[in-house]
């Protein structure tokens, strides 16, 4: 087989292709540090809604560590949220956001916003500002209604996702990036308009602006 | 996986990868761009491998992409050899033989006797048992054993 080695040898990756391959690999790690400034921009105020839907359904939330998990729904944002029963009959629910692995609806391309959720590929760039949202909903795989609210710019845009039972009841959702800019308490114009045009229980529950 | 760690990856197993993804491939265009697509995985994964693991790590990848392409390339994009491939000054024939070879038998051939991998970690690059690979060694020598040096 010393033939066959020598041989092997000679063949090499063309100087112009190696060139190209290695400019390629530069890119897309430029392109990856840009996402992960603009990722960790955006989860910086992470809001999860379960709080909300207790209070909405006039339920008493107690330490989910002691209830019995009932309903899991998942988010399509990777989320999650569980309901529970405590020992004393009371119910809640949590909804945890998997902050590492987080599913946006929308991203940003060489200065345009994309709906990107449910195998869309849509330039909303122009449908939505700091004031108004873009309204987004479906039927998932589980059956349930999954709606999307998504608000911002390209450069700093955030979102909400909203799910509803096979009763047509809104269970809960999960938010990102969905506060006034500069702000620590107040909803974004656009989110707050999202949830009331969704007829959402949770759009009454805004902070004063 | 940082830039820096990636280029020099790059730089150290770029023509491993090359000559690796010829065995599953019938065009430069084609290898070129499954070398591309080789470190843009590693880029990506999020399992990186560790230290002193990248080789095998490189090659394996190579290996499933490789035959991830055979499903799904048409023979129709297949260009003849004399065509495509820049062949060594001094080819003699040699090349085209091993090149005629099925992938399968070419993938074991650089893996066992050109990188030095021993049957079992040949076998388990390829998803395969040793005797599959002694197998593909051995027809792939018969085949070779054709091939005369030329005087």
């Amino acid at each position: 087989m010393k033939p066959y080695r020598e041989m092997m040898q000679h063949i090499k990756l063309s100087p112009a292709a190696e060139e190209r391959i290695r400019q390629q690999l530069i890119a897309r790690c430029a392109q990856r540090e840009e996402k992960t400034e603009m990722k960790v921009k955006r989860i910086r105020k992470p809001m999860v809604i379960a709080a909300a839907a207790v209070l909405c359904c006039a339920l008493t939330a107690t330490a989910f560590a002691s209830g019995t998990i009932g309903r899991v729904y998942h988010y399509v944002t990777n989320s999650t949220s569980y309901h529970y029963e405590n020992e004393d009959g009371t119910k809640g629910s949590v909804t945890t956001l998997d902050t590492e692995n987080l599913a946006p609806p929308a991203e940003e391309r060489e200065g345009r916003l994309y709906l990107t959720v449910n195998g869309q590929n849509l330039d909303i760039t122009d449908q939505c500002s700091l004031q108004t949202p873009y309204l987004y909903d479906f039927t998932g795989d589980d059956g349930l209604r999954h709606a999307f609210i998504i608000g911002g710019t390209p450069e700093s845009f955030g979102w909400a996702e909203f799910l509803w039972n096979e009763e047509g009841i809104p269970e809960g959702g999960s938010a990102n990036n969905y506060l006034r800019p500069g702000s620590d308490t107040e909803w974004a114009d656009w989110y707050s308009s999202g949830m009331e045009q969704l007829d959402l229980p949770w759009a009454s529950l805004a902070p004063q602006n | 996986m940082t830039e820096e760690r990636l280029l020099a990856l790059f730089g150290e197993y770029r023509n491993m990868v090359y000559r690796l993804a010829l065995s599953y491939t019938h065009s430069v265009q084609d290898a070129e761009d499954l070398v591309q697509t080789v470190f843009l995985k590693l880029l990506e994964s999020p399992h990186p491998p560790a230290e002193g693991k990248e080789k095998a790590w490189l090659a394996k990848v190579t290996v499933n992409a490789g035959r991830d392409l055979l499903r799904s390339a048409p023979k129709s994009r297949w260009e003849p050899l004399e065509d495509t491939f820049p062949a060594p000054e001094e080819e003699s024939g040699l090349f085209q033989t091993v090149m005629s070879l099925p992938p399968k038998y070419r993938a074991a051939v650089y893996l066992h006797y050109y990188e030095g991998y021993t049957l079992a970690e040949t076998a388990r690059l390829l998803h395969t048992g040793i005797s599959a690979v002694s197998m593909r060694l051995h027809r792939a020598r018969k085949l070779l054993a054709n091939w005369q040096e030329p005087q």
